[in-house]
């Protein structure tokens, strides 16, 4: 009969508990666990299609090597050999500086920081980040500074819905992550008041009382200024007991979040009123990769660095990562593409795998053992429901191989093993040694300090001049480019794909005379472009939306971005721009 | 016992090019027990399998008085549809049915018949179309109006020459949008309606296409004094199982697949959803 | 209706005969959930009591699993192979299940074994003998005394095998059918005739427990299936509700009464397969066609579609009653606080 393995969802950074239901290898099912306190009984549509892409048969089971324009079927032995001959051919030309490695949101804790070891260890390259850098380093690098350091947990889900006002940025933080979206509607039902904060929506659900038409970076000014916000709003913002929500991909630089969590937290000279802080991402393990050191230490370049242009990487090591999909601008994707070698080790055949000099398959995360860490900094432990299949191998080993070849030593330690030594080294995971309260349903919640608030608060964004107003959503994480999704004929079906276009209000469109599918030419300050416009009813008049990973396009009216020092990162902010009709 | 979702093995006898994004294929069933026994009724659809990448279904475009070989014709939209364009003459695929309700046909017996198609509505009213002139007889005024966007859309090029030339039948055509060679009518195809001499009592109109060109075809019916009970259609909606069973299409409390996807205009008004 | 008295000390007993010729599956706790696995060692007598218990998923897993394949296929030489998996070999007794999940299995019943037979849900649902208990007492979220669909079945109304109404020290056993009546030949020793006081017993617990599931918030069903069916709710009312809702399927996949599927295709190779699985009305990919057209694109319209298929009349004509037995399961399963009885409420009032 029907296997149910208790493990969990590994699509977002909710951590929601289910099971896993298997009939012998195959997957059949997937049940929310009704005692785990984020899922309590539910999932949301990704959950319960979770087991979907664990039958596809698209994944890679041999190692590839490129001949050519060709990726051809390897044995292990010789793809690994020919992995360690051209590392140690860059290493001996270049350097160890010459490499980059690549950690993953999309690992556990144990492989990410195998990974960091191996980097700094055995490679001895302190060039060593993740894809997050572009979606989500922005708002870790803001709470590290506010902790002088590793954070613990800054908020539960469940006490989410206990909070007497609660500040969501984004609609998406609700609409997307269904245990948070849960605990609003409850704390609604209770009587608790809700702020929506999002410059691209016309009308707000039933459940939020305000909708303040201001993106992120902006709000921290709008709260100085009371002026322009409902007395009410002011008065609550400021309560004790507010619990803010947000996506972490869509913060673009660290300031405007240390900005904003300034402004919410009333200062007193012994006290510090930090609200609850949720930061969502569309990556299970954003922060779980991100405690685990998968970033450069000093002297180390961040991902952005690394692919720019007077960059001394020529090498990529890739772990766990479509990482082309989740690059910002169009220079990195050529330089990417240049690379002398790139290594990949993932599941399934992606966009990245495609390029790679090299594909090593590892197993699903269903397939590992192994724990993560989610928005509330909860670690929660992953159980396979099946052995790994076909010839794919675990990151341990094939970092252990590598080493091997290199002449060095690196040890297959077991997961536990690697847990003691991450309860060792990395404050605040000391709890994770103790095997037997992760076994408890909802695992372990790292321990939370108390924050350092900022002396004085960063300038915040000023707001823009009359006239249209583009906004550039971070989209690298969207649901549509994640293989996963793809994977899954229903998930497929619900993220359809977006063309470049640029969305505007159907009141816009009627003023400027232009029709669904037309271009329009739009001008920034920064440059011009000429795009497809969408109709879309939900777009408040004078704003466009713009996806971010069309990146030509996004490039041609931003140039190059906008560089957060702090973060060393490149994101792109909003525009203000003129539309006009072709 | 039956299993209707384990599909019959057919192999493609012949690929037809009929525009750039549409071909006809003409199937036979691989085993002969089936072959024998396959019989389907005008209107009815097939669903057709490219194993391993997805089953989709399509109208029977041929004439049900010859049912070994079947045809179907196939515009290339999505996965399946462009899957099945990579195949060639002698590939196999999957194939259940036929189902659906299909045009009535007997009924229609002694009565003025119209039928109106726009673009890739031509081919399931086609298995209507050809039963009928074998039957010729029994039928009073056959006329069809076809009406596409350009001349290189047009499907069935040869057989509607023959529909031009032959006098069983009062044929005319039209395009949204003519080019250099096209001689013949330009505007949607209600605009053959004022020329079109058509014959409004004791008749029925059957129409097939875009459903905008469905609405609009079905106003100037009504104002033409068709009564809606008179006024044959097709609904389409995304199909899975084709069988009742899975719940995609279902409109109101009416499954296309079970309780259509032939309905009269009066039908579709009392279905609890908007349909046209 | 035959009906014989078993001491509920007898019940291992007769469970042991049934294991000679059935797998028995039994609810069970596994990390404090309730599954329904096969019975091995002790069984859960707390399970199987007049209290309300109930499994996370109803039995239509067991006849409709949440994804099955279809058949597998091998291309080879030009020609292709079809497979169709065996069929599960065994037959089984479904011991413990209630009169809400059994209503829901008549419901499913109906659905898949008419107009055209579904070969795989009539290969699971033959080999099943329904050993049902009757409640005496809800738990949290129960409303099937609103709906018909419990606390108690009666046979002129709902097909059963086999229900046990529970009288402290002892089952009442009432057999409805040639499959229930099997299984208490299996050893007629076992079992006693009812005398009149049991009887009289049995009915007064059917009364008490009436009166019990009345104290349970209610839900008056029959407003909401006037307003839905005269379509008579304003578009507001549907927006609203589609607010709450997050398109998550939850409540379809754990209601007794939703059958929606969907396919999926693998291949690699010379091999693959098609598969379907449990598909809900709630996405907005449930419609949309290749073209991208979607005739129920907004949210709104699908929450009312789902409420036109469970509660519409058309339907009740149907399938000879509501899509809801009123087991409370999309209330726990609704991130939005939406499930049956909050939206009867919000289209009662209007």
């Amino acid at each position: 009969m029907i296997k149910n393995t208790p493990t969990i969802c590994s699509f977002c950074s909710n951590g929601c508990g289910m099971f896993i239901r298997s009939d012998g290898k195959e997957a059949v099912g997937c049940l929310p666990m009704t005692l785990h306190p984020v899922s309590e009984g539910r999932l949301c549509h990704r959950g319960w299609n979770r087991f979907q892409n664990l039958r596809s048969l698209n994944r890679l089971s041999l190692p590839l090597i490129r001949e050519g324009s060709n990726l051809k079927e390897a044995a292990w032995p010789e793809a690994l050999q020919k992995t360690t001959e051209k590392i140690s051919e860059l290493l001996s030309r270049y350097g160890p500086q010459s490499i980059g490695v690549i950690g993953s949101p999309w690992l556990t804790n144990e492989d990410n920081y195998r990974i960091a070891q191996f980097s700094l260890d055995i490679l001895g390259t302190s060039h060593l980040d993740g894809s997050y850098r572009f979606s989500g380093a922005s708002a870790l690098t803001a709470l590290d500074r506010l902790f002088s350091g590793p954070f613990g947990s800054l908020a539960t889900i469940p006490a989410i819905a206990q909070s007497p006002t609660i500040l969501v940025i984004g609609k998406e933080s609700c609409r997307d992550f269904s245990p948070v979206g849960s605990r609003l509607i409850k704390a609604f039902l209770h009587g608790s008041t809700l702020v929506l904060a999002d410059p691209s929506c016309t009308r707000k659900e039933h459940f939020f009382k305000y909708l303040l038409p201001h993106p992120l970076q902006s709000l921290a000014a709008v709260f100085k200024d009371k002026e322009s916000l409902p007395p009410e709003v002011s008065t609550r913002l400021s309560e004790p007991g507010l619990a803010l929500v947000f996506l972490t991909d869509q913060v673009g630089s660290a300031a405007s979040l240390l900005s904003l969590l300034h402004s919410l937290s009333p200062r007193s000279a012994t006290e510090n009123h930090l609200p609850l802080v949720l930061p969502l991402s569309r990556a299970p393990n954003l922060k779980g990769a991100w405690d685990m050191g998968i970033r450069p230490p000093e002297g180390g370049l961040t991902l952005h660095e690394m692919l720019g242009e007077e960059s001394e990487v020529k090498a990529l090591l890739i772990f766990g990562d479509d990482l082309l999909n989740h690059l910002v601008t169009s220079s990195m994707l050529v330089k990417f593409r240049n690379l002398e070698f790139v290594s990949v080790a993932d599941r399934f055949f992606t966009d990245t795998a495609r390029m790679a000099h090299c594909v090593l398959p590892i197993p699903l995360l269903a397939e590992t053992e192994g724990t993560m860490t989610n928005s509330e900094g909860r670690v929660q432990k992953l159980r396979p429901f099946v052995d790994p299949q076909g010839e794919s191998r675990s990151v341990a080993h094939i970092l252990q191989d590598l080493s091997q070849r290199m002449g060095k030593d690196f040890p297959v330690l077991s997961e536990p093993e690697v847990r003691v030594e991450i309860s060792k080294n990395i404050f605040p995971y000391t709890a994770v040694a103790s095997e037997s309260d992760l076994e408890n349903v909802g695992g372990i919640l790292l321990p939370t300090q108390n924050a350092q608030l900022p002396c004085e608060p960063s300038e915040a964004e000023e707001q823009g001049p009359e006239g249209y107003r583009l906004l550039v959503p971070n989209t690298l994480y969207a649901w549509n480019r994640n293989q996963m999704i793809h994977e899954s004929p229903v998930l497929n079906i619900e993220y359809p794909g977006d063309r470049p276009a640029v969305r505007m209000s159907p009141l816009d469109a009627k003023e400027l005379k232009i029709r669904m599918g037309e271009k329009v030419k739009i001008r920034s300050d920064r440059g011009e472009a000429q795009v497809p416009v969408e109709v879309d009813e939900n777009i408040p008049s004078k704003v466009l939306m713009l996806s971010s990973h069309f990146v030509e396009v996004v490039e041609s009216l931003a140039g190059k971005g906008e560089r957060d020092v702090t973060t060393r990162t490149l994101f792109f902010p909003n525009l203000a721009v003129t539309v006009e009709r072709l | 016992m039956d299993n209707i979702y384990l599909p019959h093995k057919a192999i493609i006898t012949g690929i037809q090019d009929e525009t750039y994004d549409t071909k006809t294929f003409e199937f036979e069933f691989v085993e002969r027990a089936v072959k024998e026994s396959f019989r389907f009724l005008p209107g009815q659809f097939l669903e057709i399998s490219v194993l391993g990448i997805g089953e989709a279904p399509f109208g029977v475009a041929s004439n049900p008085n010859h049912p070994e070989r079947f045809r179907v014709t196939i515009r290339a939209v999505g996965s399946v549809t462009r899957a099945l364009h990579e195949l060639k003459t002698g590939d196999r695929v999957g194939i259940r049915g036929p189902f659906g309700n299909g045009f009535p046909f007997h009924e229609m017996k002694g009565k003025n018949i119209l039928f109106v198609a726009g673009g890739i509505g031509l081919p399931p009213l086609r298995s209507l179309i050809e039963p009928m002139l074998d039957s010729r007889s029994e039928f009073k005024d056959i006329q069809i109006l076809y009406g596409a966007r350009s001349p290189a859309d047009l499907v069935y090029t040869d057989r509607l020459k023959e529909w031009e030339k032959t006098p069983e039948i009062r044929f005319m055509m039209s395009v949204d949008a003519g080019d250099p060679a096209w001689t013949g009518n330009v505007g949607v195809v209600t605009t053959l309606f004022p020329k079109a001499g058509l014959r409004t009592q004791n008749a029925v109109a059957f129409v097939c296409g875009p459903p905008v060109m469905i609405r609009f075809v079905i106003l100037e019916l009504l104002g033409r004094g068709f009564a809606p009970e008179n006024i044959i259609s097709t609904l389409e909606r995304y199909m899975k199982c084709g069988v009742g069973k899975c719940g995609h299409c279902a409109v109101g409390h009416k499954y296309i697949c079970l309780d259509g996807p032939v309905f009269s205009y009066k039908d579709m008004m009392k279905l609890s959803e908007k349909v046209v | 209706m035959e009906q014989v008295v078993l001491q509920k000390s007898n019940l291992n007993h007769w469970v042991e005969l049934m294991h000679r010729g059935f797998q028995v599956v039994a609810p069970s706790r596994v990390q404090g959930e309730i599954f329904f696995l096969p019975h091995a060692g002790q069984l859960e007598s707390d399970l199987l009591c007049g209290i309300a218990t109930l499994p996370y998923l109803p039995p239509k897993d067991i006849v409709f699993p949440q994804s099955e394949t279809l058949f597998s296929f091998t291309r080879g030489a030009g020609d292709i192979d079809f497979s169709v998996p065996d069929r599960p070999p065994e037959k089984r007794v479904l011991l413990g299940i209630r009169s809400c999940d059994t209503v829901g299995l008549n419901w499913l019943d109906h659905f898949y074994l008419s107009n055209f037979h579904d070969f795989y849900y009539q290969n699971r649902r033959d080999p099943l003998t329904l050993i049902s208990i009757a409640c005496t007492q809800p738990m949290k979220n129960c409303f099937c005394i609103c709906c018909e669909g419990g606390p108690f079945l009666h046979p002129e109304t709902t097909a059963f095998d086999i229900q046990l109404v529970d009288l402290e020290d002892r089952y009442l056993v009432e057999c409805n059918s040639e499959k229930g009546k099997a299984l208490v030949d299996l050893n007629r020793n076992l079992f006693s005739q009812p005398d009149p006081s049991m009887v009289e017993a049995r009915d007064q617990a059917e009364t008490k427990s009436h009166t019990r599931f009345l104290q349970e918030p209610t839900s008056y069903m029959s407003a909401a299936i006037r307003r839905i069916t005269s379509n008579s709710v304003p578009p507001e009312v549907w927006t609203e509700l589609g607010e709450r809702c997050f398109d998550d399927g939850g409540c379809t996949f754990v209601c007794p009464c939703c059958s929606c599927f969907g396919v999926g295709y693998t291949a690699k190779g010379e091999t693959g397969c098609h598969y379907r699985f449990w598909d809900s009305c709630d996405y907005s990919g449930f419609t949309r066609e290749v073209s991208g057209h979607n005739p129920r694109a907004e949210k709104g319209e699908r929450f009312k579609r789902r409420f036109f298929h469970k509660l519409s009349y058309h339907y009740v004509k149907k399938d000879g009653r509501i899509g809801c037995v009123g087991c409370g399961r999309c209330i726990t399963a609704c991130p939005g606080e939406v499930g049956m009885p909050a939206v009867v409420e919000r289209l009662r009032r209007g």
